[in-house]
């Protein structure tokens, strides 16, 4: 199934767009506080688009999965599956979920063959799960239990036990989030070639914006607290796509600086606890500030390194 | 990776012999201080005359030798109380834990009165069974009933209430719901929970069935023990003692290898 990716969004047979998410707001109480996690999310993903929403950890990309799959209910707006609103989950859309979340008493055959139980006739069965296990390469491993295989291949079982639903959305939470570089980047070519033969609609949240051009049609950035779309950018480069190709290179770039700027900004870090953590952005050492301000730099000495190495690089000395 | 396997397989038998270790040890020094006299045959008998009245209560015919041949009887007599109470146990204690792990509402409500029953010991229910049910099987049944429930019913809650959510919602999106989603999802994967409540209160059976027995109906193990000790035959007691571990280690291991037989999911996950 070859489909021409066009700019415009794709409608299917029903006239509207595969997924539909409409002003949609969620607020979560604790106790007595209310925290607004996701405010006025307006996106629709046409039929057999690769959509990625990338933002930083904590803007709400998950709860925003979470309620497009109907695990937890939209707070204000809607969200439509083909004009239908989603109230429950179900396996016209589908989640791969971050995290291993295979059953752990099931074989690899087993787990893909979950969701197909009492759909369809045994015979049929099996030979869908073949079909399956042979896409996405674990014919191996089809008996071994998930604590018996590797991050990759559980993630690969994940996919499987899904698509062997054939969904026509899929909604997928980081997913290669803790595989290694090399199998990351296999992962991505997998996933590209099975929606290529399979043509779902893909929601796919990432932090990692090297994974987001890889794959996306079109990129959604999420802004932080509380969680709110801010940009919008298409992606026309052709595939495969290599991090090399020039193109690439200047299309990360566009979208680094401005998706840099925008969550760096620096009233946004004065609201910090640490008052020593104000300091103002560039795209230029942005890789260290993404550092800095997603929290893994805990360690003051290398925090004065790298606030030196900023200083010089912004031509201005700052005292802390 | 050759080398290890090879390695494995000359240890094998020392391996095997491990679990045997602290018995032959503490069989030896028994020997040792029965042999030397350091302890009198009237504190621990000689295990010598162990070993020969344990022999006349299980093999010899009856009526040849007090207690002699009674250990089938005795043991049909026992291992039916336990049966019985602990399937009774199982009964109540597996959907009110599964419930209770997973509704705010039902742990709420039974929680409390649980744990405060809980705190009661066992024994003091005896007289009140004794006063509700008589001398025999039905307090016996009781008292195991009662006291196999708890840990039942308290290790499935928690298994039940720490089932990973994911699971549960990747169930939901393929289309399982509710009522087949408890059977194939929940109680597989708190299996783990699940083996541990039941061999904790098959083991607590063993324990209630003794108290039970203590109050004088005519046959049981634990009735058999405290007859002896009202005739002073001590070795018997240990023979009573002996046999209700054996037999309680076979229950137990018994108990798993069922579990395993039948479910997938205690087959891989235990």
């Amino acid at each position: 199934m070859k489909r021409a990716h066009t700019q415009q969004t794709p409608v299917n047979q029903h006239g509207s767009p595969a997924l539909e998410v409409l002003h949609l707001s969620k607020h979560f109480e604790l106790g007595e506080t209310s925290t607004l996690v996701l405010d006025d999310i307006t996106f629709s993903a046409g039929a057999g688009e690769l959509v990625c929403i990338i933002g930083r950890s904590g803007c709400g990309k998950t709860t925003l999965l979470n309620i497009l799959a109907g695990f937890i209910p939209p707070g204000s707006g809607s969200v439509k599956m083909n004009g239908n609103p989603i109230e429950r989950p179900g396996p016209e859309c589908c989640v791969v979920f971050q995290e291993d979340a295979l059953f752990p008493w099931l074989s690899v055959r087993e787990n893909i063959a979950f969701g197909l139980k009492r759909r369809m006739k045994k015979k049929l069965l099996d030979l869908e799960v073949e079909r399956f296990l042979a896409l996405v390469g674990l014919n191996e491993f089809r008996d071994h239990l998930p604590c018996e295989i590797s991050g990759g291949m559980k993630q690969r079982v994940a996919l499987a036990r899904v698509l062997v639903l054939q969904p026509q959305v899929l909604l997928m939470d980081e997913p290669f989030v803790s595989l290694d570089y090399h199998l990351r980047k296999e992962m991505r070519n997998l996933l590209v070639s099975l929606w290529k033969e399979l043509g779902q609609t893909i929601i796919f949240v990432t932090h990692d914006i090297d994974e987001a051009i890889t794959l996306a049609d079109r990129i959604i950035v999420m802004d932080i607290a509380p969680g709110r779309i801010s940009q919008e950018f298409s992606v026309g480069l052709p595939r495969p796509r290599r991090e090399e190709q020039t193109e690439y290179i200047f299309f990360r770039k566009k979208l680094l600086n401005s998706y840099g700027a925008l969550s760096f900004k620096p009233e946004q870090a004065t609201t910090r606890d640490n008052p020593q953590d104000v300091w103002t952005d560039n795209p230029v050492s942005w890789s260290c500030s993404l550092s800095k301000a997603s929290g893994r730099m805990h360690n003051p000495e290398i925090q004065q390194q790298l606030f030196n190495n900023k200083g010089k690089a912004n031509g201005e000395k700052k005292v802390y | 990776m050759q080398q290890k396997k090879q390695g494995k397989n000359s240890e094998k038998w020392s391996y095997s012999m491990l679990p045997w270790i602290i018995p032959g040890v503490l069989f030896g020094l028994w020997i040792s201080l029965s042999q030397t006299g350091l302890i009198p045959s009237y504190l621990l008998p000689h295990p010598v005359d162990i070993l020969k009245t344990g022999y006349t209560y299980i093999f010899s015919a009856p009526g040849e030798a007090p207690y002699a041949g009674r250990f089938l009887s005795d043991l049909f007599a026992s291992v039916s109380r336990v049966f019985l109470g602990f399937t009774l146990a199982i009964l109540i204690g597996f959907p009110l834990g599964v419930l209770s792990g997973r509704l705010a509402l039902i742990s709420k409500l039974c929680n409390t009165f649980i744990n405060a029953l809980r705190a009661v010991p066992g024994i003091t229910w005896l007289p009140l069974a004794l006063v509700w049910f008589g001398i025999g099987m039905k307090t016996t049944v009781f008292l195991v009933s009662l006291a196999a429930f708890f840990p039942i019913y308290l290790n499935i809650a928690a298994g039940a209430g720490q089932v990973n959510p994911r699971l549960l919602q990747a169930g939901a999106m393929m289309g399982v719901r509710r009522i087949r989603g408890t059977f194939s999802i929940l109680i597989p994967g708190c299996m783990p929970h699940i083996l541990t409540g039941l061999r904790l209160g098959l083991g607590i059976s063993w324990a209630y069935l003794v108290l039970g027995e203590l109050t004088g109906v005519p046959n049981g193990l634990g009735a058999v023990i405290m007859d002896a000790r009202m005739l002073g035959r001590v070795d018997m007691i240990v023979v009573g003692m002996m046999l209700i571990a054996i037999v309680g280690k076979l229950s137990d291991g018994l108990l798993v290898t069922a579990m395993k037989g039948f479910f997938r999911s205690a087959r891989r996950m235990v």
